[in-house]
């Protein structure tokens, strides 16, 4: 492991405690340095709900594996980014990730929250969110100046998932607020309206919206998307990404030649870029017509039960709130919300997989 | 458990909303989460604003039917349930009393209550495991993320 902890131990304290200003501008610092390596840094940038991102990374290493589940997101033009994110690897530039300068345990105190344990490092303030995953990964945002740090110590370890869901915990915490909320939940519909689709890992979210590629409901997630809920419940595409079991491929026999992860099956789901073979099937948002809960039952045809709000957000709030959110009474208040601005349905999901797009275009279209 | 315990909601680790009469409370650092309806729901939606054993039994009774005994013991039996699941814990009474008209369901009269249920705390531990992602790895003083090699 390459480190560089000199001038993180050297950044001014306060009152014993480290400065958080001190010590994002030390890992600003070193991602500097990295980009020198290579002399020339790559941009990508996109818009996700109005919200102008930059990708600047500090060579091309980490390109292919953090942009393709990114690359339906229209670009922009004209003016700053509202949130620029800063990649790079230690592996490529030799620069290591300054360590985080706060020793073990769980404090909240004045506004600030730190906790270390199993394995992870967090830090939040008013202005900062730091998350570290021992020497996986490390993502920090300052939110008042509009900069995010992603840093991995070796871009060719990229975990699969990380390709498939890439900086979600930024994104989740740049973009959620008292109004809208990154949520683990998938999302298929038309422009003029859709559905969302929660339940557990396992429950169907990715066979479902697989799906509904052969329909005229379109994609706009499969795993993590962005809900707004003010002034209408509305989604926002995060990924153009699907990713399912081995053992599930023999459901999408023509899937099979588009895998991007084809040799390393044994250890990971299928991954697919949607984009790159199906763009037109691809969504970028979309107003929420109806919660639905996912439930596999082994039957062969697919059908629709009411549910209550209350079904609905048991099933939508404990995954998103747990995996992703640090501020968990705000994220509950949102999704409460959503569950009631729309009908909650149970979708018991058949065999049959083309049950499924026709039973929900028979609920947007108002036929159930 | 005596009357004049007051409980308020184990928050911030614990988040909660009500919703169409039934309570949805998430442990932050265990990663279980539970649901209450109908009686459940009225004792935890008073605790949300700090509450004593007498009054949830008084909650309870403008609610519900049954007699005073019944429901006190219920009502404590469940506190004692909520309290192991640390969802809840004891505090001191409230400078300013709530006003019972915030609470669920209408006082009624002694006709038109339906009668006292036990009630229920169900509990779900199904997403318990995205919170018990890796061991903990202690590191050396000279920072993270080295951990300090076993048997040291």
């Amino acid at each position: 492991m390459i480190r560089d902890s000199r001038e993180a131990q050297d950044a001014p304290q306060e009152g014993g405690f480290q400065s958080p200003v001190a010590y994002f501008k030390v890992v600003y610092q070193a991602f500097q340095r990295a980009e020198q390596f290579f002399g020339k840094s790559s941009e990508r940038e996109f818009r996700i709900a109005q919200q102008k991102i930059r990708l600047q990374f500090s060579g091309p290493t980490l390109v292919s594996r953090l942009t393709p589940a990114l690359d339906h997101l229209p670009g922009w033009s004209g003016g700053g980014a509202d949130l620029t994110i800063c990649i790079w690897d230690s592996a490529t530039t030799g620069v290591g990730m300054p360590p985080p300068p706060w020793a073990g345990g769980a404090y909240r105190a004045r506004g600030r929250e730190f906790k270390c344990a199993e394995g992870t490092v967090h830090y939040n303030d008013d202005r900062f969110r730091m998350f570290f995953y021992m020497d996986e990964h490390a993502m920090l945002l300052d939110k008042q100046n509009g900069i995010g740090i992603f840093w991995v110590p070796d871009a060719g370890l990229l975990p699969y998932h990380e390709s498939g869901a890439p900086l979600r915990m930024l994104f989740h915490w740049w973009l959620s607020n008292s109004e809208r909320q990154f949520v683990h939940a998938a999302a298929v519909g038309m422009p003029d309206g859709g559905v969302l689709m929660a339940g557990k890992s396992g429950s169907g979210k990715s066979t479902s919206t697989l799906a509904c590629l052969d329909s005229p409901l379109r994609l706009a997630a499969d795993d993590y998307c962005l809900l707004e809920t003010v002034p209408n419940p509305h989604i926002y595409s995060l990924y153009n990404t699907a990713k399912i079991e081995p053992s599930t491929l023999g459901m999408f026999p023509s899937l099979r030649s588009k895998m991007s992860n084809a040799n390393r099956l044994e250890t990971e789901k299928a991954l697919f870029f949607l984009q790159q073979y199906f763009p037109d099937r691809v969504i970028l948002d979309f107003p929420l017509q109806a919660l639905l809960i996912l439930r596999v039952t082994g039957r062969a045809d697919t059908m629709l039960e009411p549910a209550t709000a209350a079904e609905g957000l048991k099933a939508l709030a404990p995954s998103t709130i747990l995996q992703l959110s640090d501020q968990g009474q705000s994220a509950l208040t949102i999704l409460t919300r959503f569950a009631r601005q729309v009908p909650c349905y149970t979708l018991l999901l058949g065999t049959d997989l083309e049950q499924i797009p026709r039973t929900i275009l028979d609920l947007l279209s108002g036929d159930c | 458990m005596v009357l004049e315990e007051y409980f308020r909601i184990n928050s911030p680790k614990i988040v909660y909303e009500i919703i169409d009469g039934e309570a949805v409370i998430i442990n932050m650092d265990l990663g279980h989460y539970y649901s209450a309806d109908q009686v459940g729901a009225v004792i935890w939606e008073r605790i949300g604003r700090i509450a004593s054993l007498g009054d949830l039994v008084e909650a309870v009774a403008r609610c519900y039917s049954g007699s005073r005994e019944q429901i006190e013991g219920t009502v404590s039996q469940f506190l004692a349930e909520l309290q192991r699941e640390n969802l809840i814990i004891t505090t001191t009474p409230p400078e300013k009393l709530a006003t019972e008209s915030e609470s669920i369901g209408e006082s009624q009269g002694t006709s038109g209550k339906p009668a006292f249920i036990q009630p229920i705390l169900n509990k779900y531990t199904d997403m318990e495991y995205l919170l018990l992602l890796d061991p903990i790895h202690e590191v050396d003083e000279s920072g993270w993320p080295n951990a300090i090699p076993d048997g040291k």
